[in-house]
């Protein structure tokens, strides 16, 4: 019959525990139980709620929330940056949530686990880059599940390096912050917690003023780690119709803006993207382009009316990348696409109008023909069932018909052999694109101003923290009290 | 008594367990006696603890680790008493309790309460 748990298990347990609550939880689990068995199912249930514990002792919900915001923030960044259209979707949320909840979890153990204490000195330099080494994992490990990544190493990456410059912002603001310590909330004396003084609280306003610097400082040396955004734009010029109004009517002309509608959506379709991304092998040798690629270069396509008027237009198709080549190889595809899709689009117009026109001309031909027939026959045998002033009206109409429909059909005729001869509304490039010399992003000011705005909400939460009422504790005099 | 110094349920049966236990009162122990009072519902060891750890921040009990002993694996007792503070909120809480049952008494028409019968 066993006499006390096994060594080895008890040694688990001891590992389980935060130090604080450690000695006195696995002297009661071995008081309790005299088997191993026993000792580890009543372990099982027992040490979480110790741990819980001590995690609320230690762990304040507002420093907690802000912990988690910074890590939130630094990975909303990196989503931002390389794909703003995933964050309102489920990928995204999870995607940025998950790192956060989990440096919040893993802070919240290491501070049950040293203390409050433990934010203080050396620790609190090892917390920051231990919680977002946790959550940058837990980021690949949400990434793994996907079969193509919304996000790069490299984004994971800058998201990391931006989540510990603000978390380590947050972690040194808050060693400054008054929290009462245990031992002198409740007199325990095997709690060894130094005392903050006046002077800490001094330190703590200037830890507050140095905050904005330290932010725009942090800011700026991000933006050195976010990659480099290169920008290219091919130039096109449209050309007003040289063929005369009389051989083409007005509704033949779609306006600029409308044309320009239907083209971008032919050249922006899955099937033209997906060529490009072959042809130029931006997928780097991938078989299968996924929706997120298509979905990526579609954000990053704009294209921009610069001038319009009567006599012609001028747009510019631009492509964004981290590659110059990359990004002018695009958008002098692009701009070709624009040209060589602007052509088929005008003769697939006249020639869908030639056919209409042409099978309505072909059916009134051959009602003319009857109506001919008859009227003839008439005319020979005098006779008939209607009258021959009837008959003549009747044949005369659709005569009129079949020669309108004629003209139509010669006006679309012409109009199609004149589109295809350039004659109609022409795109042309204008300027093709060229090699982007600098970077249009990251933005240094704008970083340095985000990491500044930064510091001024850290630096108003600790305020907030520090001001905050404390629910009530036990006082000296409380305590002198009579029972 | 604020927000924050009035007792629930099973902080009230925790100090109870601690001020009848009175030197005697470590985990083990007040678990135990904690069981007994809340019969037939059971208690964990585990909430225990969190709820120890709760009335020790509010002020209501202190606590100590004691010296090690054989029959703990060579392992301290942390022993809880209970303070002024936890004392007047006990206190506090019985005659609320005690006014509910007179209310309930008078109510019943001056029948002697009986706990139903769990089936």
């Amino acid at each position: 019959m066993e006499t006390g748990p096994h060594p080895l298990a008890e040694r688990v347990v001891a590992r389980l525990l935060p130090p604080r609550c450690r000695e006195h939880v696995l002297g009661d689990l071995y008081e309790r139980n005299a088997t191993t068995g026993r000792y580890v199912w009543d372990a099982l249930r027992s040490v979480p709620f110790a741990v819980w514990g001590q995690v609320r002792r230690t762990t304040s919900p507002g420093l907690a929330c802000l912990q988690g915001g910074a890590v939130y923030g630094g990975f909303l960044s990196a989503y931002g940056r390389v794909a703003p259209g995933v964050l309102q979707t489920m990928d995204g949320v999870l995607g940025t949530l998950t790192p956060a909840l989990t440096a919040m979890v893993v802070l919240a153990l290491r501070d049950a686990w040293t203390g409050r204490s433990g934010r203080i000195g050396i620790r609190a330099l090892v917390d920051a880059p231990l919680s977002v080494a946790a959550a940058s994992a837990a980021h690949v490990a949400v990434q793994a599940l996907r079969t193509q990544p919304l996000v790069d190493s490299t984004g994971t990456m800058v998201a990391g390096v931006v989540s510990l410059l603000l978390l380590s912002i947050v972690r040194a603001a808050s060693t400054q912050t008054n929290i009462p310590p245990l031992a002198v909330q409740s007199g325990g004396s095997d709690m060894q917690v130094p005392r903050s003084d006046g002077s800490s609280s001094r330190l703590s306003r200037l830890w507050l003023l140095a905050l904005v610097p330290l932010g725009a400082g942090a800011g700026l040396g991000a933006s050195y780690f976010s990659p480099p955004i290169y920008r290219a734009a091919t130039s096109v010029l449209v050309m007003a119709s040289e063929v005369p109004p009389h051989l083409m009517p007005t509704d033949l002309r779609p306006r600029l803006s409308e044309r320009l509608n239907v083209i971008s959506m032919q050249v922006l379709s899955r099937l033209r993207l997906e060529r490009i991304i072959r042809d130029l092998n931006l997928n780097r040798g991938e078989g299968q382009v996924s929706e997120g690629a298509i979905m990526r270069m579609r954000q990053d396509i704009s294209l921009n009316i610069v001038a319009s008027g009567e006599r012609g237009a001028w747009f510019s198709v631009a492509y964004q990348a981290a590659d110059p080549k990359t990004a002018m190889r695009v958008a002098e595809r692009l701009g070709s696409l624009f040209v060589q899709e602007n052509v088929e689009d005008a003769e697939r117009l006249f020639d869908q109008t030639n056919l209409a026109v042409q099978s309505q001309l072909e059916e009134t031909g051959k009602r003319l023909a009857a109506a001919s027939a008859e009227l003839d026959r008439s005319r020979r045998e005098g006779t008939g069932s209607r009258s021959l002033a009837v008959l003549e009206v009747e044949h005369q109409v659709i005569r009129d018909q079949y020669r309108s429909l004629f003209e139509s059909a010669q006006v679309a005729r012409t109009g199609q052999t004149m589109e295809r001869y350039g004659v109609g509304q022409q795109f042309r490039i204008l300027e093709g694109a060229r090699l982007p010399e600098r970077p249009i992003e990251p933005v240094r000011l704008l970083w340095s101003s985000l990491g500044a705005a930064a510091g001024v909400i850290v630096a108003s939460m600790t305020l907030l923290f520090q001001w905050w009422p404390r629910p009530p504790r036990a006082r000296p005099e409380v305590t002198a009290l009579p029972a | 008594m604020g927000r924050g110094q009035s007792l629930g349920q099973f902080e009230q049966i925790v100090l109870t367990a601690v001020l009848s236990l009175r030197e005697d009162a470590y985990g083990v122990r007040i678990h135990a006696q904690v069981d007994e009072l809340s019969a037939p519902r059971s208690a964990s060891l585990g909430a225990v603890y969190v709820t120890l750890d709760r009335l020790e921040d509010k002020g209501f009990v202190r606590s100590w680790l004691s010296a090690p002993t054989r029959e703990r694996g060579g392992r301290a007792k942390r022993c809880y008493e209970l303070q002024a503070l936890g004392e007047r909120a006990l206190r506090e809480s019985a005659e609320s309790v005690h006014r509910l049952h007179t209310v309930l008494s008078q109510a019943w028409g001056g029948r002697t309460w009986k706990p139903a019968r769990i089936r």
